[in-house]
């Protein structure tokens, strides 16, 4: 046989979209496809070409060369044949970005022919639908005191959080009462969260108004921002009980009444104040003079609920019957 | 059709020698013209399922003479018994009861598994003979080397109202670490598995591991003697590798299938509210489908005290499950060092209803979560959230809390501990973010609205601040779930325990419509119905009455 009758082995190539498929994807922003793909030897398609095209008019919409292609563990859910096609086990993520006009798109992942060593890879391709939408934000607030004094300053973290990931610094942040009357205002800072990747946050002081009972107030994002694609008005909502400033100490003890020891680490409460035992039993709690519901909290313990009358400092020991760490399944007999 | 020769070939060390070329008997005729069945291997008994009734089965067929083939789904032996805390519910006055001055009998034991209310759908006939060889039965566990933990011993809930109570006694854990599925929780099911195994391999019982059943031959379609079973080798991932053998059974087929919980169409019988979301406890150690019943049933079975299935009670109910994983079981918990992790993915974590919120695919909350009872929590976890099309079952159930219950609680927010890849553990850092999310969730069967589970988590954070849950008067408000980042993990219910199964004389030997009962199959475990009481002692001990009854009867 002469070298120019050698034939060439081609190998064929299957290409799909694998979970999660990006169908609705924030405008401008990056996105992953992740491609899933059956050939002999996959793992040769690594740094082969592909094309991202338009499918309608065949332009180009990116050019590059494929990251390594894996095959999924063997271990992981999507190996798993109960839950999936037990082919097309490798995997190539592609990062591409979406168009920065909002509408739907119809594009094409096109791997053309590839010569890898002796063999060919197979031309193969699969279709990529999606539309585009303008970035969500969202808010949190947090660590909000509850009960505070009527007309008192406390203070409350506000984070905000674009779908996109787009980072939020400098950008005005709202807190509006019931009313609708702006009572605090910030600007999101440089570092996001601790634990979070782009949810930038402040801290932002708010006067409580007078009166008492239960008051609610919500976070939006403030009037200055003015970023395109950024429609959603994005808000959230916090409350907390306005009380009458404190004038007693009240100081909690609480005790196991069967071997007349300190409880640490108790959750307890009278009426909108709560506080948690110290090493000691004793919890602290400044209020104003009334009469409270007196009450501990938890999965083990147990003490009747009293009711306390306050009109200056005051120590009150609650006895209450520890339970033996309850077993949150204890329905069922042993199992 | 695999050749007999290359299933001999191909099996020889799982079958051992004793399926000797000699038993091989010719292909089966049916006289009707039927197609005849030939078969690939013989044996005098086939034991369906190797767990808490098919290994005590296998080893009293065998001490009665016969030859036995245990076939097993799975690649290992134990069932979901391997997983379980080991705590057998037999006493009748035992060795170790007396041993340690507890006061029991067979008597005693039946007025309390037959109450009048609580059991009142139970078998008589068949709890009466279960009591009285409760004593045997524990003999015969001594004798097959287990070994009993006399600080096991325990009356468990005694007095507790709507709760069997029992005498228990708990085997040691089987000391080889390897073979044990779940560690560091007491899961002491291996010392009664193992050393069953292991005498039953000395007896010469054999076992053909990953090979389903998923046939009963019987001589005619409704009448005669059953003859053999059909089997598929599946995979470890329980897939049919399309490998089909035909066993005949000379003196009896033994179904010791488990439950049958895991099969979406036999539960609903039942309880029609029991949709594909609910996951069964040890789905990823055994099956529990109920494939033999339904052979069975095809050959003219029929089903026993089907009332027990539903009855209120010992917890044949859901219950509320650990989080973050999908069989999640409260006392299944496994770790990575399992041989069946790969199966679980994740070891799942304690749940603590009192530090958060539940809501269910709607993003709203429906109950008290502290609460757990049948007609509140659990009847409305399995109410319909209004999914268009879905009449039935509730959906999934997210427990939802914050990062400051994770610092709380200690727990782990990656693998192993839960399962993110296979969507049932999701962080975000709003919630509306965390939403968005859920619908990865094969059985979140449409987006969960942001703003509906932010306003859901703003409500329940303003009953914390006034002490007074206006929604369903919870009581224990402690703390707040506001602090980024957050987390949803899957609390949907998970279901244990199959109280109905086969219908049987009190010898284990399967009735069929008619009442009659037919020749040469018999039932025990939670394949078998009749018996309100939940978990191993029934097992155990039908398990040895089917084995030995079905070789007396032969
Ligand atoms: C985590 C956990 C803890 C538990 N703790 C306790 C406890 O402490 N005390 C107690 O009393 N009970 C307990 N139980 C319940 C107890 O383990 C079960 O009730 C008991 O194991 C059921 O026995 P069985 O023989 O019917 O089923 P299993 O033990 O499950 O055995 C059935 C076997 O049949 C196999 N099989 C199924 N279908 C087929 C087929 N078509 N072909 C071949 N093989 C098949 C399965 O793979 C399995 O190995 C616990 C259960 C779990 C999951
Ligand atoms: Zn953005």
């Amino acid at each position: 046989m002469s070298p120019s009758t050698k034939t060439v082995r081609i190998l064929p190539v299957r290409i799909e979209l694998a979970p999660p498929v990006p169908e609705i994807v924030d405008v401008g922003a990056a996105f992953q496809v992740r491609l899933a793909i059956e050939a002999t030897f996959a793992a040769g398609l690594s740094g082969a070409p592909f094309t991202v095209r338009e499918e309608d008019s065949g332009a180009a919409v990116l050019v590059g060369r494929l990251p390594e292609v894996t095959r999924i563990s063997a271990d992981s859910f999507e190996y798993d044949p109960r839950h999936g096609p037990v082919d097309l086990r490798d995997r190539a993520v592609l990062t591409l970005r979406a168009p920065s006009e909002i509408g739907s798109f119809r594009w094409r992942v096109e791997l053309p022919e590839y010569p890898f060593g002796n063999v060919v890879y197979a031309a193969a391709s699969v279709s990529l639908h999606f539309e585009t939408k303008e970035h969500v934000l969202s808010l949190a607030v947090w660590d909000n005191p509850s009960p505070v004094s009527s007309r008192g300053w406390f203070g409350v973290k506000v984070g905000a959080k674009c779908s996109a990931g787009c980072d939020l610094a400098d950008e005005p942040i709202e807190i509006v009462d019931a009313e609708g009357a702006v009572v605090g205002c910030g600007e999101l800072g440089i570092v996001p969260w601790s634990g979070t990747e782009c949810l930038h946050w402040t801290m932002i002081d708010v006067l409580a108004p007078a009166g008492e009972g239960l008051r609610r107030w919500s976070a939006r994002i403030g009037a200055g921002f003015g970023r395109a694609h950024h429609g959603r008005q994005a808000g959230a909502s916090f409350s907390c009980v306005v009380t009458k400033p404190p004038e007693c100490l009240l100081t909690i003890e609480v005790v196991d009444k069967d071997k007349n020891a300190p409880v640490a680490d108790i959750v307890v409460r009278s009426g909108p104040y709560r506080s948690v035992t110290d090493r000691e039993g004793k919890a602290f709690m400044r209020v104003p003079r009334g009469t409270f519901r007196l009450a501990v909290l938890g999965d083990n313990i147990e003490a009747p609920s009293q009711t306390i009358e306050i009109d200056e400092d005051k120590r009150v020991t609650i006895a209450a019957r520890v339970l033996p760490e309850r077993d949150p399944y204890e329905r069922y007999w042993r199992t | 059709m695999l050749s007999r020769r290359r299933f001999l070939r191909g099996t020889a060390a799982g079958l051992g020698g004793a399926v000797a070329a000699g038993s091989l008997a010719a292909p089966a005729v049916a006289d009707d013209g039927r197609e005849a069945i030939s078969w690939d291997v013989e044996t005098d008994i086939v034991v369906i399922g190797a767990g808490a009734s098919g290994l005590p089965a296998s080893i009293a067929a065998r001490d009665e003479g016969a030859e036995v083939i245990v076939v097993e789904h799975h690649f290992d032996i134990g069932g979901i018994a391997i997983m379980s805390g080991g705590n057998i519910a037999i006493g009748g006055g035992n060795r170790l009861q007396v041993a340690v001055g507890q006061n029991d009998s067979p008597d005693q034991v039946f007025a309390r598994i037959t109450r009048p209310v609580e059991e009142r759908f139970a078998d008589r006939a068949l709890v009466r003979r279960y009591v009285d060889e409760q004593v045997a039965t524990f003999d015969f566990l001594e004798a097959n080397g287990v070994n009993f933990d006399r600080h096991g011993t325990a009356v468990a809930n005694e007095g507790s109202p709507g709760v069997t109570s029992a005498t228990q006694v708990r085997p040691h854990e089987w000391p080889v670490r390897v073979a044990v599925l779940s560690h560091d929780q007491g899961r002491n099911g291996s010392g009664i598995v193992r050393p069953l195994e292991l005498s039953a391999r000395n007896k010469g019982v054999q076992f053909l591991l990953s090979h389903t059943v998923t046939e009963i031959h019987r001589e005619q379609p409704f009448a005669g003697r059953v003859t053999g079973v059909r089997v598929e080798e599946v995979d470890r991932w329980f897939q049919p590798v399309h490998r089909v053998l035909n066993i005949r059974a000379r003196k009896g087929i033994i179904i010791c299938s488990g439950g049958h919980g895991h099969n979406v169409a036999f539960r609903t019988m039942f309880d029609p509210r029991l949709t594909e979301e609910y996951q069964w406890h040890g789905q990823h150690t055994a099956v529990a489908n109920g494939v033999p019943s339904i052979a069975a049933i095809r050959i003219g079975a029929a089903l026993g005290s089907t009332g027990n299935e539903t009855q209120d009670g010992t917890g044949n109910a859901p219950d509320k499950g650990r989080w973050g994983v999908q069989d999640n079981y409260v006392r299944g918990a496994q770790t990575p060092e399992s041989a069946t992790f790969f199966r679980h993915r994740a070891t799942g974590l304690t749940a603590a209803f009192g530090d958060v919120l539940l809501v269910k695919e709607n993003g709203l909350r429906f109950w008290d979560e502290t609460d757990n009872s049948e007609d509140g929590y659990f009847a409305h976890a399995l109410e319909p959230t209004g999914v268009p099309g879905k009449l039935l079952g509730g959906g999934p159930v997210w427990a939802i809390f914050d990062a400051e219950t994770v610092a709380r609680r200690g727990y782990g927010t990656s693998y192993p501990d839960v399962d993110r890849a296979g969507g049932y553990f999701f962080s975000g850092e709003t919630l509306e973010e965390l939403a968005g999310q859920l619908h990865y969730n094969q059985y979140q069967l449409r987006p969960m609205p942001g703003d509906v589970l932010r306003e859901t988590v703003e409500r329940f954070n303003s009953f914390v601040d006034t002490g007074t849950d206006a929604d369903f008067g919870r009581t224990n408000l402690q703390h707040k779930i506001q602090t980024p980042p957050f987390y949803a993990a899957w609390s949907t219910p998970v279901l244990h325990d199959s109280y109905t199964g086969l219908r049987a004389t009190p010898e284990c030997q399967v009735v069929d419509m008619t009442g009659r009962p037919i020749p040469g199959l018999y039932v025990a475990g939670e394949s078998l119905g009749g018996i309100k009481q939940h978990g191993l002692g029934r097992c155990i001990a039908t398990g040895r009455i089917a084995g030995r009854e079905c070789v007396r009867a032969s």
